[in-house]
């Protein structure tokens, strides 16, 4: 008896998770628009701050700027489309009154938030091929040259898992609260430079070094940086590389903590928001 | 009976509990011109100097002509949003059928709902930066400020037009999102918002003639950087906002009654 009610809980299980796939792959296609806009709307605002920025260099620094630029967007479009596709979209996912269907036959809600992450994950892969595109018509170097390509990987790798758990944690608190949309997109605008993505946290000012330090990413970015370009790391590679994983583990076991606390928290208090069922 | 002021008025009363209980709301409208400006300026003197921005794109005061420019940018996303934006919550919650079906001519629920927002985010972001500027230029920085802000408001007008087109496509097209959100963006960057127009290629040079916001940038230029305006230029600028404000409004008017006719006859609400 046992061994069957343990088969049939990992059928369901995995039914659950081939439904939420599923789900969000159709999304994907039904709303191509939607999604196509975004990956225009991201990659449209880039280039504005891209030629605002190249107006203040030399003519000769451009050639030299542009790598740093293409891989700062590279992972501020990674972090950005996580904390919208996945924190954002809550705000939509409440108000829907999807919270009260997917309890209704038993789905977690967290299970389906976590797998917008393939939507984030796409938005982020065609930006960044757009972006590439932009970027490289005006570079005469060329921008994929990779010094150590385990550490790109590496680096972008565990950029993603500390996005993806970012924007699970926003999610998570917005069940409770609401989170303001305009604070993402501040925090957001903050990350490109405090947050050590455009440059290098050598090169950034005395005090707002001290503040990139203590934002996760910066540390997965000097990895990055190390792997593309070949730029020092600011600490001991070494330091820098434990450093990223274990803030990378700390962010995932905190979203997982705050979602399971925040589910069994709105299973007995109800919702803030009010859906439409 | 149902009249527009009705709408205007529901709206004023909307927004004012939605600053009222969306502190946030509120708090970041006066950041972000600076949040914009930050940005800019950080990843451009990490990597270059501000002297070099000011020879580029040939501007006295880079930070009080960034400031403008942002809010300029700001204002026509606020104006844009606030009416096609309206329609998407109201389609998300469930109220829009309802809205709808008052006697009112659905154009006209969507300029008058959108035109409170529309004006008065424009006079909060430029309430923003009037410290900067009072900084940056003492009163004459102020009267600049207030300057740019009516050329602003008067850019407002052939967006509104090209707001309503957008709004009644996103009915049509049904998707979660605004669809038509990258049109925005689109129109900033061919504006040349923080940069000169001919870095741009030919193509998208010829494009941001048609675009509004080119003649509110190319304005708000000239008055940030000029102690007495040229009038000759300013006019032209002015000018040719005026010019576009009758052809998109033209053009608004004979789409919109075959697109209510549309929305009507498909069910899109």
């Amino acid at each position: 008896m046992e061994g069957f009610r343990g088969g049939f809980l990992k059928y369901q299980t995995i039914n659950k998770l081939r439904a939420v796939l599923w789900l969000h792959t159709l999304r994907i296609w039904r709303y191509k628009y939607s999604f196509l806009n975004m990956t225009l709307n991201l990659i449209i605002w880039v280039i504005i701050f891209i030629l605002g920025a190249l107006m203040f260099l030399p003519s000769g620094g451009i050639a030299r700027a542009l790598p740093i630029i293409f891989w700062g967007i590279v992972m501020w479009n990674i972090i950005s489309s996580a904390v919208w596709l996945i924190g954002g979209w809550t705000d939509f996912y409440l108000s829907q009154g999807f919270f009260e269907e997917h309890t209704v036959t038993n789905t977690s809600s967290f299970l389906v938030l976590s797998f917008r992450a393939i939507a984030g994950l796409v938005l982020s892969a065609l930006a960044t091929v757009f972006t590439y595109a932009i970027i490289s018509s005006i570079s005469a170097r060329n921008l994929l040259t990779a010094q150590n390509p385990i550490f790109i990987m590496l680096g972008l790798t565990l950029l993603t898992a500390m996005a993806i758990s970012y924007g699970l944690i926003i999610s998570a608190i917005s069940f409770r609260i609401g989170v303001p949309n305009m604070m993402l997109d501040i925090m957001n605008f903050l990350l490109l430079i405090v947050g050590g993505l455009a440059t290098s946290i050598s090169s950034i000012p005395e005090p707002l070094r001290y503040v990139a330090l203590l934002i996760p990413y910066s540390y997965a970015a000097e990895l990055v940086r190390y792997g593309t370009i070949g730029m020092e790391t600011y600490m001991p590679l070494n330091t820098t590389l434990t450093i990223t994983f274990s803030l990378t583990m700390i962010m995932v076991a905190a979203s997982l903590y705050s979602m399971k606390k925040i589910e069994r928290y709105v299973s007995k208090n109800g919702l803030k928001a009010v859906g439409r069922m | 009976m149902v009249n527009w002021t009705h709408i205007l008025r529901a709206q004023i009363f909307s927004i004012k509990c939605w600053y009222k209980n969306n502190r946030w709301m509120l708090i970041s409208t006066f950041v972000w011109p600076y949040l914009m400006v930050g940005t800019l300026f950080g990843v451009g003197l990490t990597l270059g100097s501000i002297d070099e921005y000011a020879r580029k794109v040939g501007v006295a005061n880079p930070a009080l002509y960034l400031l403008a420019s942002s809010v300029v940018a700001m204002s026509s996303i606020y104006i844009m949003y606030s009416i096609t934006g309206f329609i998407l919550q109201n389609r998300w919650i469930g109220t829009l059928p309802y809205i709808f079906l008052s006697p009112v001519k659905a154009h006209t629920i969507m300029i008058f709902s959108g035109l409170p927002d529309a004006v008065l985010s424009p006079a909060l972001t430029t309430t923003a930066i009037l410290p900067a500027a009072i900084y940056f230029e003492g009163v004459t920085g102020a009267w600049r400020i207030l300057i740019i802000l009516l050329i602003i408001i008067l850019g407002m007008l052939p967006l509104m037009g090209l707001s309503v087109i957008i709004a009644s496509l996103l009915l049509i097209l049904k998707e979660e999102s605004n669809v038509m959100g990258s049109i925005i963006p689109f129109m900033l960057l061919v504006s040349g918002v923080y940069y000169p127009l001919e870095v741009l290629p030919r193509i998208l040079q010829l494009i941001s003639r048609a675009v509004p916001t080119t003649y509110v940038i190319e304005a708000t230029k000239i008055v940030s950087t000029y102690l007495i305006p040229e009038a000759r230029l300013l006019m032209t600028a002015l000018y040719m906002i005026g010019l576009l404000t009758l052809g998109y409004n033209l053009m608004a008017a004979s789409a919109i009654a075959k697109l209510d006719r549309i929305i009507k006859y498909r069910g899109a609400l």
